[in-house]
């Protein structure tokens, strides 16, 4: 036996590692994350790169990690607490804004103010999405089954996901015009969907956002109110689609996940950068590291995306070759960038009055669904957008442990920003006038903005991409369209977590249900190789 | 006087309301059209169409037989360097003419026409008959959508597999990982996107690729025929079929509304006063106007209304007549090309750019187009498809209608130097002059966006999509209802079936 | 720093001043976005007015809704499933309207001023409803909820009260009649309305006049036992009443997360207000149809006298075998009727054909502890409280 021998080794300490890591090692499981950089956590990081300041460098706000996995893996014990937000806005250019509050009266009460039909229909609207939110909450947990298999397993899988629809209970039961309106919201795009309900343009720009929030789709792309769903589904606190930050950023949740995994004995290897699966007789029985060690074990879990998996770290003669075309053609597109920035003082932004708890989530400044698509052509010709989609919010305002009292950690994430930049690709030089372009946009709303910064962090699709390992820093391991989902997410017939090569599976965002700092994936994947391994599952989870 | 005159009463002689009322004639039936305009035909019109992909035969079979004679045309996509593609819908032909390009692309297209057009087969006989209802406990409903999975899964695990993949893909994704022909994924993907509101780049381009296959029952460029004597034939040929069938016409005959009586259709009241009665009314109208002006809001839900309200039917294609005193001579191209359909859409990327104004209400100036020359009299024209023109344009069309007409024609002088010498006349018809003189409210080709949420059991909305509408004895044949779009008359038979089942 | 409250939770009735200087409790609720009174004092002080001497609640929240224009009676009609078309000038209608599915959004009051001017009130938000109902319609519809103050006098003086208050001739005002009044040089617009199923009257007026006209009544009715009523008296007064609640006793339509809570008109007893009768087309009318041809009603809404003092709140109800039947929605001791009453929903045909032999499961908290008590149920007719006075012409007065 050789040495280094464990039960399942992880590669890549991101969320959903760490969670099926946790799972696993509570199961009785001896396991090995293996980290290529020198801090765990992937994209759900807080990082002080600068002295004083902590950053959410990637992920920045959570809402989706299922609520189950947090008690199953006692994060709480471990230090982690989410903070609701008090609301969030987008302000204009004519001096107004327009928000959304943690109260619900709140926020009929000030939609109302840009329009009266919108802040009745805004009822009919939460009502929809609400119950698109508990159709498709049972099956985030789910392994998709393969519809084409034969097999009782996958047959009694494609029924439970059937019945799932016609639960009494939890559904109350769905008609059948409740399936077509189903069927409508995952193939429409936002800006159809949401000319259904709403009449004024801000009110339909406000809520368009989370529609295209790191995907490479535009609001009027088919297909983008399914995304939509996807940022609404989560919960804090049982207050569904709230967002809230994670206290201490957003590191506390892969620290406290890398807390419980420690306390069922499992081990972090950071500085451990993978190279390669070992293969043996058609089997993985291992892994290489970069520096020249070797892990063996029995199953080997991958929290890489799936380009990353089967294209850099598994030879491809270990796989078919269909399988290999269809991970290339795997759509991964990086769309966003971030500014992370830390303040001397509070920044004003005249639109929103002192006070106003608007002011406490997300901010931004797109007025209209127009102005939204425009940053979307951009990005398809290979630029940055010219007039971006924001998202930014400081946490430091609720969380007082992000900065020095006074001062303010303030995250601003950036729709469309290309992976591959026409005309020469990024450098240096570009991605400055990147982050000086982005920082003049905001200034456009906030006068004394540029004087409190101390120090600003810049990031592009390709930092993510090189850093975190997010290929071509797509922040989801994989788009959101279609093609890609349930049954299709990675490649349609391998969507079980298990991958053609045998003892190897996949955990990360690139499986279903997809991304975001859910960590069903993960949760998921381990299930699955609790199964194989004929280990009894336990938990809330499952 | 509520006397049942005429078993059926078709409002609208297009050519869904001439496939569906010869069907019903044929059992024996009184039938009546009511035609708003002069001549019968709709939107089947050589001032429209530029061509009649083969009319499916399950639809000529059920009129008992249609004598058309077809030509096949070719497709060409022009290349500014004078390298075109030709391509004729004959496997070995067209894959030397790509071989020519790329060897790689030569194979790899054989390979996607074959992926294709077995996908379409399989969804070929869901497009011939009425969409079932789900959730209703129908044993039929069921049966049928069984059937379809079944089809599907019996062409094995990996094309099952990749049909699910397909269902919302972008034409754009799939084209990019298979050709490098930058000219052939134009002509494919200009194809894909033709009369729709979507952009090559859009999830759910490709359905409409395969949709049109399907219903076609052909390759991919295999498909596209012209009817000897164009869509005026067809008309005429449906139209003696109807005086066969002793099928009542009446032209210049608008109907103002529907006549209900205990919450049923009874008859129609024509704009000049008349009331004629039926057991049964058949609108070949839009579904939008079928709703709000036929049956009227005082007669439908909420609900319903909402739905109608927000069906997507603003068209998206101009047509640009050209009467020309010469034929203009296109670089590279011999008199068999210029019997082919001509396209310029060089890349994918030009149609994006083409479409992006488009989502706006705004113009491109360098739009996509389809050549089509007719030379078969005395004054030759040139039929142009102009895609992504707005319904309502920015600045109204009034406005803009001149200078977007030359710079159609300064894009096809890069292809046809010497055009602007031999045009006697133009006329451009816009997506709103569509609706203002064919009575399409939208201007759209289809009667409808053909997009996934708008089709089979959502055609033309949830709750209307078996060809009846919410009204009793009111029945709906137009291109609006499944499968739509196109013309191949299958709305009118499938219509025509419900309609004889009630009856 | 000066604050700007562009941005505000909850709005103030024009009444606040008052309402607020009233209530001792300090207990509020929120309605439609506005904060009012949850009770004043007491709730069985409250509640005894109604039933004893004049009760004043503050009724501007109520969702109120005007329809003008050309066809403002014939979208009236097709609004709602009674038949309005022989609806007189000046009068009130009790009024229900569904879905397309047939399920019931809420109930509420129709007030016809003339064929081209209505006023719907109700409790949930219908705008967006009422518009889109409105398509095709030459009407114009306008959310009046701010610009119009209403207060809702009830009980055995209220006639009297608002006699000393300037309304001269009230008396001969028949149940489900509305005038308008001049008093102080102010247009008052009073209806013979209510929700507590006694002698009472609806006010609707300027807001600016609002607390001219509070103090107004409450000096008027100084000697008649006035009183101002919040939310929990009313709750009662209109169990005993038998009337129903929208979102309590069933979920409105527009706003059920879950298909199988919504309700037709037959299940929650108001299938006497559906008129298939009617000339024109109605919202719902088709399901409402195809429901009563197939019989294929779910569910009842019936009134129950239970066995025992301890109030049946939210109680499972059973049949003899145990089986769960069905719920309580509210249920009250009635302080005047001394009897045990509740409003049930249940599963047909047990209420309609079966009306004996079911049971509540009671919890009933003692000192912190919750006993349960299985008690016995008879259902019987949902109106359990109606006086004579109620209904009176002449109305009954204290001199």
């Amino acid at each position: 036996m050789p040495k280094n021998t464990h039960d399942i080794i992880v590669v890549g300490a991101g969320h959903n590692g760490l969670t099926a890591a946790s799972y696993m090692a509570k199961a009785g499981l001896d396991v090995l994350v293996l980290e290529k950089n020198e801090w765990i956590g992937g994209a759900a990081v807080s990082r002080e790169l600068y002295p004083g300041w902590k950053y959410s460098n990637c992920s920045y706000v959570c809402s989706l990690l299922r609520p189950e996995i947090m008690r199953d893996l006692e994060l709480y014990k471990y230090g982690l607490q989410i903070i609701p937000y008090e609301g969030s806005a987008t302000m204009m250019r004519n001096g107004d804004y327009y928000a959304h509050y943690h109260d619900h009266d709140m926020t009929i009460n000030a939609i109302r103010r840009h329009s009266h039909k919108d802040a009745e229909a805004y009822e009919r609207y939460s009502r929809d999405v609400l119950r698109q939110c508990k159709i498709i909450k049972p099956l985030l947990k789910m392994t998709p089954p393969d519809l084409t298999s034969f097999k009782p397993k996958d047959i009694f899988g494609a029924l439970e996901f059937a019945k799932h629809f016609a639960a009494k209970d939890e559904l109350g039961g769905l008609s059948e015009k409740e399936i077509y309106d189903t069927i409508r919201f995952y193939t429409m795009s936002i800006r159809d969907y949401l000319d259904e309900y709403f009449e004024s343009e801000i009110t339909k720009a406000h809520l368009a956002g989370s529609a295209i929030i790191g995907t490479a789709l535009g609001p009027c792309s088919p297909g983008s109110a399914y995304v939509l769903l996807h940022h609404y589904m989560g919960e804090v606190d049982g207050s569904v689609g709230s967002w809230g930050y994670s206290r201490g950023g957003m590191g506390s949740i892969t620290k406290a996940m890398m807390g419980c995994l420690e306390d069922y004995g499992g081990e972090v290897k950071p500085n451990s950068e993978v190279s390669n699966v070992i293969v043996k007789n058609g089997r993985a029985i291992g892994v290489a590291t970069t520096n020249g060690n070797e892990y063996y074990a029995k199953k080997i879990v991958s929290n890489l995306d799936a380009k990353r998996t089967f294209l850099k770290i598994t030879e491809e003669k270990a796989l078919p070759g269909e399988f290999v075309e269809r991970i290339k053609n795997f759509k991964i597109r990086g769309s966003s960038g971030k500014l992370n920035i830390a303040l001397d003082g509070l920044p004003d932004f005249p639109c929103i009055p002192e006070g106003d708890p608007g002011g406490g989530g997300d901010m931004h400044f797109t007025e209209t669904i127009e102005e939204m698509e425009g940053a979307y052509d951009d990005w398809k010709r290979g630029q940055w957008s010219r007039n971006p989609y924001v998202d930014m919010c400081i946490p430091s305002k609720s969380d007082p442990t992000m900065a020095a009292p006074g001062k303010h950690y303030m995250s601003v994430f950036i729709q469309y920003v290309p992976f591959n930049l026409a005309n020469g690709g990024w450098n240096e030089e570009r991605k400055q006038e990147f982050g000086r372009h982005i920082v003049d946009c905001i200034s456009e709303f906030s006068p004394n903005f540029k004087d409190l910064i101390n120090h600003y962090e810049v990031r592009t699709p390709k930092d993510l991409d090189s850093e975190v390992g997010l290929t071509e820093g797509n922040i989801f391991q994989g788009e959101l369209t279609m093609d890609q989902l349930m049954f299709n997410r990675p490649v349609p017939g391998y969507a079980q977590y298990r991958t053609p090569l045998k003892n190897m599976y996949i955990c990360s965002s690139s499986t279903h249900p997809g991304g975001g700092v859910m960590g069903a994936p993960g949760a998921n994947a381990a299930r699955e190789v609790l199964i194989d391994m004929k280990i009894p599952q336990k938990g809330n989870y499952y | 006087m509520s006397e049942k005159k005429y078993d059926a009463i078709i409002i609208g002689g297009g050519h869904n309301g001439l496939v569906c009322a010869n069907i019903i004639a044929k059992k024996n039936k009184k039938v009546l059209i009511c035609e708003a305009r002069e001549t019968c035909g709709g939107l089947a019109n050589h001032e429209i169409i530029n061509y009649i992909p083969s009319i499916p035969n399950s639809v000529t079979q059920s009129i008992g037989g249609l004598n058309l004679q077809y030509n096949p045309k070719g497709s060409i996509a022009l290349s500014e360097s004078g390298r075109h593609i030709r391509l004729i819908g004959n496997q070995h032909i067209d894959h030397a003419t790509i071989s020519n390009f790329s060897t790689q692309d030569a194979d790899r297209y054989l390979e996607f026409d074959n992926k294709m057009t077995q996908f379409s087969k399989t969804l070929g006989g869901f497009m011939m008959d009425p969409p079932p209802r789900v959730m209703n406990n129908s044993f039929s409903d069921y049966l049928k959508l069984f059937k379809l999975g079944f089809n599907v899964r019996m062409m094995g695990k990996k094309r099952f597999n990749e049909f699910a993949r397909m269902i919302g893909l972008n034409i754009a994704d799939e084209l990019e990982d298979n050709f490098e022909s930058v000219l052939l994924q134009g002509l494919i993907a200009h194809d894909a996107v033709l009369g729709s509101n979507l952009g090559p780049r859009s999830p759910g381009s490709l359905i409409n690729l395969l949709y049109r296959m399907a219903i076609h029952g052909n390759s991919l460029f295999g498909g596209i025929y012209e009817i000897e004597g164009g869509s005026n034939k067809f008309i005429s040929v449906l139209l003696d079929k109807c005086s066969k069938n002793n099928v009542e016409i009446k032209t210049s005959a608008s109907v103002k509304n529907c006549l209900i009586e205990n919450d049923r259709a009874i008859g129609v009241e024509l704009h000049n006063g008349e009331k004629v009665f039926g057991k049964t009314i058949i609108s070949n109208a839009d579904p939008r106007s079928t709703y709000s002006s036929l049956l009227g809001s005082q007669n439908l839900d909420t609900d319903v209304k909402r739905r109608i309200k927000h069906h997507r039917s603003k068209g998206r294609v101009a047509k640009l007549s050209l009467k020309l005193n010469k034929i203009p001579e296109f670089n590279e191209c011999n008199n068999d090309d210029l019997n082919s359909r001509m396209v310029i859409s060089p890349s994918i990327d030009y149609i994006e750019e083409n479409f992006n104004p488009s989502k706006f209400d705004k113009l491109s100036s360098e739009p996509v187009l389809e050549i089509c020359l007719k030379n078969n009299n005395e004054n030759p024209s040139l039929d142009i498809q102009v895609q992504y023109a707005p319904y309502k344009a920015h600045g109204g069309w009034e406005n803009i209608k001149d200078d977007y007409v030359n710079s159609i024609i300064k894009i096809i002088s890069k292809y046809a130097n010497n055009i602007e010498n031999c045009i006697d006349s133009k006329t451009l018809i816009t997506p709103d002059d569509l609706e203002k003189n064919y009575h399409v409210s939208g201007g759209h080709w289809h009667h409808g966006e053909i997009q996934i949420d708008q089709l089979f059991m959502l055609r033309p909305i949830p709750g209307a999509a078996q060809y009846k509408t919410h009204l009793d004895g009111l029945y709906m044949c137009g291109a609006g209802t499944h499968p739509g779009g196109g013309m191949h008359g299958i709305s009118g038979k499938n219509a025509a079936k419900v309609v004889l089942g009630d009856l | 720093m000066a604050i700007d409250l562009r941005y505000s939770a909850l709005k103030k009735t024009p009444f606040h001043s008052r309402t607020s200087l009233a209530s001792r409790t300090n207990h509020w609720y929120t309605w439609n976005g506005f904060t009012v009174p949850t009770e004043y004092s007491t709730v069985e002080l409250e509640y005894t007015a109604a039933r004893n001497g004049t009760s004043v609640m503050d009724l501007t929240p109520m969702g109120k809704y005007e329809i003008t224009g050309e066809e403002a009676h014939a979208f009236s009609d097709y609004l709602v499933t009674r038949d309005l078309s022989e609806m007189k000038d000046n009068t009130v209608a009790y009024i229900i309207w569904c879905n397309e599915d047939g399920k019931v959004i809420d109930d509420g009051t129709i007030f016809k001023y003339s064929s081209n001017k209505f006023m719907l009130c109700c409790a949930v938000k219908i705008y967006n409803w009422l518009n889109d109902s409105a398509e095709g319609f030459n009407v114009k519809i306008e959310d009046v909820t701010d610009t119009i103050a209403a207060l809702s006098l009830q009980g055995p003086t209220s006639c009297s009260t608002l006699k000393n208050y300037g309304a001269i001739g009230l008396e001969s005002l028949a149940p489900f009649e509305m005038k308008e009044f001049n008093i102080d040089g102010n247009n008052v617009l009073i209806s013979r309305t209510g929700f507590t199923g006694d002698l009472g009257y609806e006010l609707w007026i300027d807001p600016k006049n609002a607390e001219a006209t509070w103090d107004a009544i409450f000096d008027a009715g100084k000697h008649l036992k006035i009183r101002p009523f919040g939310m929990n008296a009313l709750e009662m007064t209109r169990i005993e009443a038998g009337f129903i609640q929208t979102n309590t006793d069933f979920m409105a339509a527009e706003d059920a997360l879950r298909p199988v809570r919504m309700r037709s008109p037959y299940e929650i007893g108001m299938g006497w207000l559906v008129h298939f009768k009617k000339k024109n087309y109605f919202i719902g009318k088709k399901a409402l149809k195809k429901e009563k041809e197939m019989g294929s009603t779910e569910r009842c809404l019936v009134g129950l006298d239970i066995d025992g003092d301890k109030p049946a709140h939210g109680s499972v109800i059973y049949n003899s075998k145990k089986e769960d039947i069905g719920i309580v929605t509210a249920a009250m001791w009635s302080p005047t009727m001394k009897r045990n009453v509740a409003l049930a929903s249940l599963r047909r045909p047990y209420g309609i054909k079966i009306k004996d032999n079911i049971f509540a499961e009671i919890y009933h908290p003692e000192e912190i502890e919750y006993r349960k008590i299985w008690a016995k149920c008879k259902v019987v007719k949902r109106q359990f409280y109606s006086p004579e006075r109620r209904n009176k012409v002449p109305a009954d007065l204290y001199e």
